[in-house]
């Protein structure tokens, strides 16, 4: 298979998916109307309801919704071979991930710009809202610790790439200080930012600076500190938690805001050059094995397959994106499809992009695992990254850390947010309680304290599936509002109801699964403390995420069997 | 020095050769800084510019940004006249795509943070200074009355969003890129 072919399968289903499946369904079931006064227009008030138009909200949606999952999870999953992983990218956005998008978005506009904690709390129970809450806090603690492993124990550890994260770091804070401090005009500030990232990155990869780093990493063989990790593992996560630190607790203009601009700008200009030279090369699949078997390192094809590849095909958190940011904003009901189920179906080719990497850049699967395989699946993409660059003249050494640069500042720009999300969280939910954790710093320090408990003790593979886990069980829930949401309005539900129930079941089997290996195989076989722990965590979170799901279908299979508003309406009337 | 003349410096090259280039280039980085500093409303001039506490100045450069982005003077077609008129419409509405769709994923976070810091602390000083209207006397009326004109245009959608029920989930939107 030729990488240009699978693009032009990706456009298919894109071409398919959106212009007549999603149509069909917008058209004939949701009629939206554009005439309808939207909560941006009935609620305005300037901040969170305010209509804006529907191509800005389909930019601000899709960098709201495509970062590190949709690279992460194609590259792990290839190891069941291409087939497999390619087959759910584009069937799951066609039939799961755009509905959930777009359901989430029309069904907030629809009910006047309520969020999916109130949703839930409506459609469903009280109940289900505080299991949403559930469900939401495990998934932000998993998220900073697979992206942490990610970034600390792999990325950062390349002596070449440090330097280049703290040149975005710096020109970040300068492109802040330069807009709201010395008000300078802006593109001149995104051209000096962005062209001294570029020299910073460069100037990483020279021996004078990467030695620096490899001596304070101890390498070429770093010496084992604890738990398993090695002195560079150790620092290089170290320097993670230090800029979350600092961007959860600096005032967000001056920090979080413009590094995310200026890594905005190297995340595409990668992206874009990426794709010109895969054009270039037009490289072939090689022997990278249509399938390979049913059960590899991560697990069994069915379920694991489909909660390793979460964001890129279905992802819930862009539900509690889409009726808490983007709902509020819809200028008309008809912006939704275009804004809600557009910018998943990009998501879906950027995650496409992310496959390619991995099957077509290294020639062959001997080549894939080389690169690092699924343990180290964003190695694998800075490698194939560089290998497509080759193609446009950029020296290897320098696409190696560019790539590398260009995944660490796209993990800790999120993992900056949640961090500051988290702090937040835990000062409403315990600050009644424990009052000293309403203060800024100690919230941050016991956000990142759990983090690094989680990227130190649990292996990569394992975690990144715990975390994809629990953001299937988020759009399970969320395509069973959405479901819930049409039978009220005596809508056809059918499009969002066998979604959900795949999503659910497909969920609970891959959390029973976990539960499985990690208290009855991992647990007693563990030799080391480290391993043990690690077991018994990922075991109980499981567990924790399997008992909640088991409240949420109970109530909201009450809630199914309850008569539909619209009819009681009709009767009432 | 005439047009069409070849240059000493510039052997082989006319001036008539260079002065498009030249002005194509000019005109293009006019149009890039016009779309970058039209849209964010806080942009004036490509600059950042603060409006104080002036909430009625500030009104007017969001109502700007606005008004640019709902502005459909490109988004229409050309009256029919030939095909030329109809391609250029089509250059004009793609050019406004691009432009907005770039602004969304760039600078509109921005606006949109800026938009959330006003509230809040106009949220807090309308609380503290009318805070009877939902039971919550905090000033002497004596005082709050005087400022009652300048309060009555934000009233409305100050109860709204104060009594809004908020739970965790409606911080979701802030954090951008999980994927």
């Amino acid at each position: 298979m030729n990488g240009v072919l699978v693009l032009i399968l990706g456009a298919l289903g894109i071409g398919l998916g959106y212009f007549w499946y999603a149509r069909r369904i917008d058209q004939n079931i949701v009629q939206p109307d554009p005439n309808k006064a939207t909560p941006a227009k009935m609620y305005m008030d300037g901040v969170d309801f305010t209509p804006a138009s529907r191509n800005v909200l389909f930019g601000y949606q899709f960098k709201s919704i495509a970062a590190l999952g949709p690279i992460t999870g194609p590259i792990i999953a290839v190891q069941w071979g291409w087939l497999p992983a390619l087959v759910w990218i584009i069937l799951g956005t066609f039939f799961v991930g755009w509905v959930q998008d777009y359901g989430a978005m029309i069904m907030g506009v629809r009910r006047d710009g309520d969020t999916m904690g109130a949703l839930s709390y409506k459609l469903i129970s009280p109940r289900a809202r505080n299991i949403l809450m559930i469900f939401l806090y495990f998934y932000l603690l998993l998220i900073m610790g697979a992206f942490g492993n990610a970034v600390g124990k792999v990325l950062m550890i390349n002596p070449q790439v440090p330097f280049g994260m703290l040149a975005v770091v710096l020109m970040g804070v300068l492109a802040g200080q330069m807009t709201y401090r010395w008000k300078q005009d802006i593109i001149i500030t995104t051209i000096v930012t962005v062209v001294l990232t570029f020299v910073g990155i460069w100037l990483g990869t020279q021996p004078f600076i990467s030695n620096i780093f490899s001596g304070f990493y101890g390498l070429p063989e770093s010496p084992h500190w604890f738990l398993g990790n090695t002195q560079a593992q150790v620092l290089g996560t170290l320097l993670v938690i230090i800029f979350c630190y600092l961007g959860s607790v600096l005032p967000i203009w001056s920090f979080a805001q413009p590094v995310n601009y200026v890594s905005f700008w190297i995340v595409s200009i990668g992206v874009l050059g990426g794709i010109i030279g895969l054009l270039i090369w037009r490289p072939g699949m090689g022997d990278f094995p249509v399938f390979t078997q049913f059960t590899t390192a991560s697990g069994p094809l069915w379920p694991i397959l489909f909660i390793t590849i979460a964001c890129g095909a279905i992802s819930g958190w862009h539900s509690l994106v889409s009726t808490s940011g983007t709902a509020r904003q819809l200028e008309k009901e008809t912006d939704a499809l275009p804004v809600g189920g557009g910018a998943m179906f990009m998501e879906m080719a950027f995650a496409v992009i992310a496959f390619l990497t991995a099957t077509v850049a290294f020639g062959s699967f001997q080549g894939y695992q080389d690169a690092g395989g699924a343990a180290k699946a964003l190695a694998v993409f800075s490698g194939g990254l560089a290998n497509f660059l080759d193609h446009i003249g950029i020296p290897h050494d320098f696409g190696v850390a560019y790539g590398s640069v260009f995944l660490t500042i796209m993990a800790l720009t999120i993992m900056q947010l949640v961090v500051r999300f988290m702090r937040v969280a835990s000062a409403e939910l315990v600050g009644g309680a424990f009052p000293v954790m309403k203060n800024v710093h100690v919230g941050t320090i016991v956000a990142l304290v759990l983090t690094l408990v989680f990227v130190w003790v649990i292996p990569w593979l394992t975690i990144w599936s715990a975390f994809g886990a629990s953001n299937q069980l988020m759009a399970g829930l969320a395509l069973m509002l959405i479901a819930l949401w049409l039978r009220s309005e005596g809508r056809k539900n059918a499009w969002a109801l066998y979604p959900s129930i795949f999503m659910i079941v497909t969920t609970i089997a891959a959390l029973l699964y976990l539960a499985y290996v990690n208290f009855f195989k991992k647990l007693p076989a563990a030799e080391t403390a480290q391993a043990g722990i690690a077991a018994a965590l990922v075991g109980i979170i499981a567990i924790v995420l399997i008992v909640a799901a088991g409240f949420l279908i109970a109530d909201g299979v009450k809630a199914l069997q309850k008569p539909p508003e619209a009819k009681k309406a009709v009767e009432a009337a | 020095m005439e047009a069409g003349r070849a240059t000493p410096d510039t052997p082989g090259h006319t001036r008539s050769d260079i002065v498009p280039v030249l002005r194509l280039t000019t005109v293009l980085l006019k149009v890039l800084s016009y779309w970058i500093r039209r849209c964010p409303a806080f942009i004036i001039n490509r600059r950042a510019v603060y409006v104080g506490w002036n909430p009625d100045e500030l009104d007017h450069r969001i109502a700007d940004g606005l008004g640019c982005l709902s502005d459909d003077v490109a988004g229409k077609g050309g009256s029919g006249d030939g095909w030329q008129e109809r391609v250029r419409a089509w250059f004009r509405r793609a050019r406004k795509v691009v432009s907005e769709f770039l602004y969304g994923m760039t600078t509109y976070e921005w606006v949109r943070d800026l938009r959330q810091e006003r509230a809040e602390v106009e949220r807090l000083f309308v609380l503290i200074t009318f805070g009877d209207l939902v039971g919550l006397p905090i000033l002497p009326p004596y005082y709050t009355l005087r400022l009652l004109p300048y309060v009555v245009p934000l009233v409305n959608s100050w109860k709204r969003s104060l009594l809004r029920e908020r739970d965790l989930t409606d911080l979701a939107s802030l954090i951008e890129g999980i994927g």
